[in-house]
């Protein structure tokens, strides 16, 4: 079994493979950079939803989950996460010793999160990332399972259309190696990064995505991309699009555009500041277009009323990270924007993380269905942890038998002839500029809000980035060259840009984290369904079908009263 | 904007016998980290340098380098902290791949030897976790010790560090285990860090809790552990059937 991608979803598919077969199954795993040291769910801050309160329940859960996600997720997915979350939490904790905080009387602590009728948010401070992935590596370290560090998966390989192994590049000695395989996971964390100004680890390039379609998978609601309103700015640093918390909105501070005037008056006269993430995105982005943002195209959050002592000791991390880039949040105004935060599209996949190409799973956040139009902020690595396991579950019981049909040497070939081609050519495009012209694209024409004229005028730019990718030339060796995967990201990213751009074309109405000015309302009657998009010999076949409503329907009632009720806390995740 | 200049140490095995430094200018401003001057020799400058990075905000680990001579998160080190010109290179006491990337193997083969993975007698996916007060000792040991990014900035500056030493990140990762009321394995676990190249190797000079990007208490922690250490040797001498 091979797995790809070292962050939540990869490392539980191979800790439960391991578990339910733990003499007769093989496990690899392929990782871009260290693992556990990787990717997004390392980086979680806020924390990890899970019914543990006997006041709560996984009801309660679930019709938190579907009413955020705005009545189109795949209902079924979304239940098997809220139904194992519970599970994950104790194998974490039991298991796995991580330690989450504690309330006075010793049981485990539950935050409130946005969006939720119950505080069920476990966390270890707002650093939950950093225990959890450093207890599964550790968990790994000793047992028998293969880390391949810093070697990329390129492609899938394919015979018979299943799916036999994948062509993976030892990054540091830029060798190219097959591995075949009983069945792959990819795990490698969707492309949020495909903007401007963007929160994840910057590795992340949609190369799972990429690699599903280009093997003729279906993904569904790729337009469904979540925007987090407060992305601090910093200039040119990278740090730029790095996560000011929501917590500092529900403790009273403010937003200002360049005119003095607190905006959200406009936008949200009662909750103001306070309301929820895609319509404070949405504000601030009108602002920043229309002309009222500050020079970095940006707006200002002003914590400075509410007291230096105050924002220092209740937000230190956040205040820490404006001085670290010359602002100070206790003192002064800082720049903020929304920042491309999640993606909830992805590949099609079933509770069992099974896609329609036999052989091949898909967890975590490569993965679509699970949060529909919108993730709550916790249920993020729910979905990581759960469907991880429920990959690697699956594999152990389904696969262990199945012998892979041999691969094709020519597939091998034509995949290494066109990931190495810019090594050959000199003097051709540069691919940083390329990388920035798509960032710039997809923020200006398929960002927070979006328009017909807009999406058209972007997906002819995405494909001229496309076709530019063909004269690119790298420079140096294939030993731990930089620039060359560079090249590969800005492939697969420019790839699921499009599947993007094409979808929110597609979509007309507004729904969640997808907003058409030119379709500015929420049409039941028309998109409760999800958009579908696949390889077709011309480019991309995109098409809807109608959500099916296994366990909980959207009475008219509920539609209206969809926005889950404002709570005042932080809405981190 | 002004203009810093970057000394950077390269090294590339294929090509070259020894390694050499080299110089770059790079318009920085307040907001500039090492990081982003790195990129911008790698991204403007054209440079093809080799560096390890992932989420650009000090969580990873993965960015640590000698800067100015002290090993240090790239990414959370801004230059207008620095005076004058920088000189980075790769991490002490690890093999060089390329450039700045440096071999982490050795540092992270330790914590495989300290057998880090956590065993509960008691406690298992079926039960509820387990009751610990906040205020407990054993989470006042445990709590400001589990921060490690495994950055490595510690096995860095440790002189003692080499493929024998335990090191300072793996000691104290034991002892957030040992110090643990859930664990069972914790005899075991002692028995392994009174070794020659365990904890008695530490003398105690302190460079790794100075280094430390996360102020994890380190040098303080390997204290700790050679306290328990010794009082688990005089158990075993009182009771060794134990
Ligand atoms: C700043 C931040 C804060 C967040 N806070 C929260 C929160 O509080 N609560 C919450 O629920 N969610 C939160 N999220 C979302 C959450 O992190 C993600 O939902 C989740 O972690 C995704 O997990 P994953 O396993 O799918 O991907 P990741 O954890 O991102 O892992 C992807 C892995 O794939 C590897 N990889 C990529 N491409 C390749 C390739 N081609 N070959 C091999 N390996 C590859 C990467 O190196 C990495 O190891 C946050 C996200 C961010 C960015
Ligand atoms: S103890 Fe500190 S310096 Fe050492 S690896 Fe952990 S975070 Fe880095
Ligand atoms: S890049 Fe992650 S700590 Fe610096």
């Amino acid at each position: 079994m091979l797995v790809v991608g070292a962050g939540g979803a990869g490392l539980f598919a191979a800790m439960y493979a391991d578990e339910e077969s733990p003499d007769d199954l093989d496990i690899t795993i392929v990782v871009k950079k260290l693992a556990g040291k990787s990717g997004c769910t390392r980086m979680v801050q806020g924390g990890y939803n899970a019914v543990l309160h006997p006041d709560d329940s996984l009801e309660a859960h679930y019709r938190d989950t579907v009413e955020g996600g705005k009545w189109i997720n795949d209902q079924e997915l979304a239940w098997t996460l809220i139904e194992n979350a519970p599970t994950v939490i104790r194998k974490l904790e039991n298991d796995l010793g991580v330690f989450f905080d504690r309330d006075e009387d010793g049981y485990v602590h539950q935050k409130p999160f946005a969006g939720q009728s119950f505080d069920r948010t476990v966390h270890k401070g707002d650093l939950t990332g950093i225990e959890i992935m450093t207890k599964i590596r550790d968990e790994l370290l000793t047992r028998d399972v293969t880390f391949l560090e810093e070697t990329r998966a390129v492609d899938l390989l394919t015979h018979d259309d299943e799916v036999v192994g994948c062509v993976v590049l030892d990054m540091r000695s830029g060798e190219f190696e097959v591995i075949t395989a009983n069945a792959v996971v990819l795990a490698t964390g969707a492309g949020a990064t495909m903007y401007r100004i963007s929160t994840p680890a910057l590795e992340k390039s949609a190369d799972g995505q990429a690699m599903a379609f280009r093997r003729g998978v279906r993904l569904q609601d790729m337009e469904m991309m979540q925007f987090h309103p407060t992305g601090l700015l910093a200039g040119d640093t990278k740090l730029t699009g790095g996560v000011i918390e929501e917590g500092i909105r529900g403790a009273g501070a403010h937003l200002y555009n360049t005119e003095d005037e607190r905006f959200m008056s406009r936008y949200a006269p009662e909750e103001m500041e306070r309301a929820t993430r895609d319509i404070v995105s949405r504000a601030s982005y009108q602002e920043i277009m229309d002309g009222r943002g500050t020079d970095r195209d940006g707006v200002l959050l002003d914590a400075t009323h509410l007291g230096t002592d105050f924002v220092e000791e209740t937000f230190p991390g956040m205040t820490d990270r404006t001085r670290n880039v010359g602002q100070d949040l206790s003192e002064q105004p800082v720049e903020v924007s929304p920042t491309s935060h999640y993606h909830m599209g992805g590949v099609t996949i079933d509770g069992n993380c099974r896609t329609e190409l036999p052989g091949l799973y898909v967890a975590g956040e490569d993965a679509g269905g699970a949060h529909g139009a919108n993730r709550l902020g916790g249920n993020g690595v729910v979905d990581s942890t759960v469907l991880g396991k429920q990959a690697g579950q699956a594999i152990a019981s389904e696969v262990r038998d199945r012998e892979p049909a041999p691969y094709d040497p020519e597939q091998v070939e034509a995949i290494i002839t066109r990931v190495t081609a810019p090594l050959d050519r000199s003097d051709g495009a540069d691919i940083y500029e390329l990388r920035e012209l798509l960032e710039e694209t997809m923020w200006e024409h398929v960002g927070v809000v979006r328009t017909e004229e807009k999406l058209i005028e972007g997906i002819d730019e995405i494909r001229r980035v496309r076709e530019r990718l063909d004269e690119v030339s790298v420079s140096g060796s294939c030993q731990y060259n930089l620039e060359w995967n560079e090249y590969m990201d800005v492939e697969n990213l420019s790839l699921a840009a499009e599947m993007v751009a094409r979808s929110a074309l597609y979509r007309t109405e507004s729904r969640g984290a997808h907003y058409r000015e030119d379709y500015p309302t929420r049409n039941d009657d028309r998109w409760l369904a999800n958009v579908y998009v696949q390889r077709a010999e011309d480019g991309m076949h995109i098409w809807d079908e109608a959500v099916e409503f296994s366990r909980l329907t959207p009475d008219e009632e509920e539609g209206v009263a969809a926005a889950p009720p404002e709570r005042e806390h932080a809405d981190e995740g | 904007m002004t203009k810093t200049t970057f000394t950077v140490h390269r090294y590339n095995p294929e090509t070259d016998s020894e390694p050499t430094f080299e110089s770059y200018d790079v318009p920085t401003s307040e907001s500039t980290s090492v990081l982003d001057g790195l990129f911008h020799i790698q991204e403007t400058i054209k440079e093809n340098l080799s560096m390890r990075f992932s989420c650009r905000q000090g969580v990873c680990g993965s960015c640590s380098m000698e800067i100015n001579g002290q090993a240090r998160l790239a990414c959370q080190t801004p230059v207008s902290e620095l005076e004058g010109e920088i000189t980075v290179r790769p991490m002490y006491n690890l093999p060089v791949i390329k450039d700045l990337v440096v071999d982490m193997e050795p540092f992270f083969d330790s914590f495989a030897e300290i057998e880090p993975s956590f065993e509960s007698d008691e406690l298992d996916e079926e039960t509820d976790p387990a009751v610990v007060k906040p205020d407990s000792d054993e989470r006042q040991v445990i709590d400001p010790r589990t921060d490690c990014v495994g950055c490595g900035a510690c096995y860095s500056s440790c002189s003692i560090a080499d493929e024998n030493y335990l090191g300072p990140a793996a000691i104290n990762k034991a002892l957030t285990l040992v110090k643990d009321s859930r664990e069972s394995r914790t005899e075991e676990r002692l028995e392994r860090l009174m070794d020659a190249d365990g904890v008695w190797s530490c003398h105690v000079q302190g460079e790794c809790t100075q280094s430390c990007p996360k102020d994890l208490p380190i040098s303080e922690g390997i204290q700790l552990l050679k306290r328990e250490a010794v009082k688990h040797g005089v158990k075993q001498r009182l009771f060794p059937s134990d």
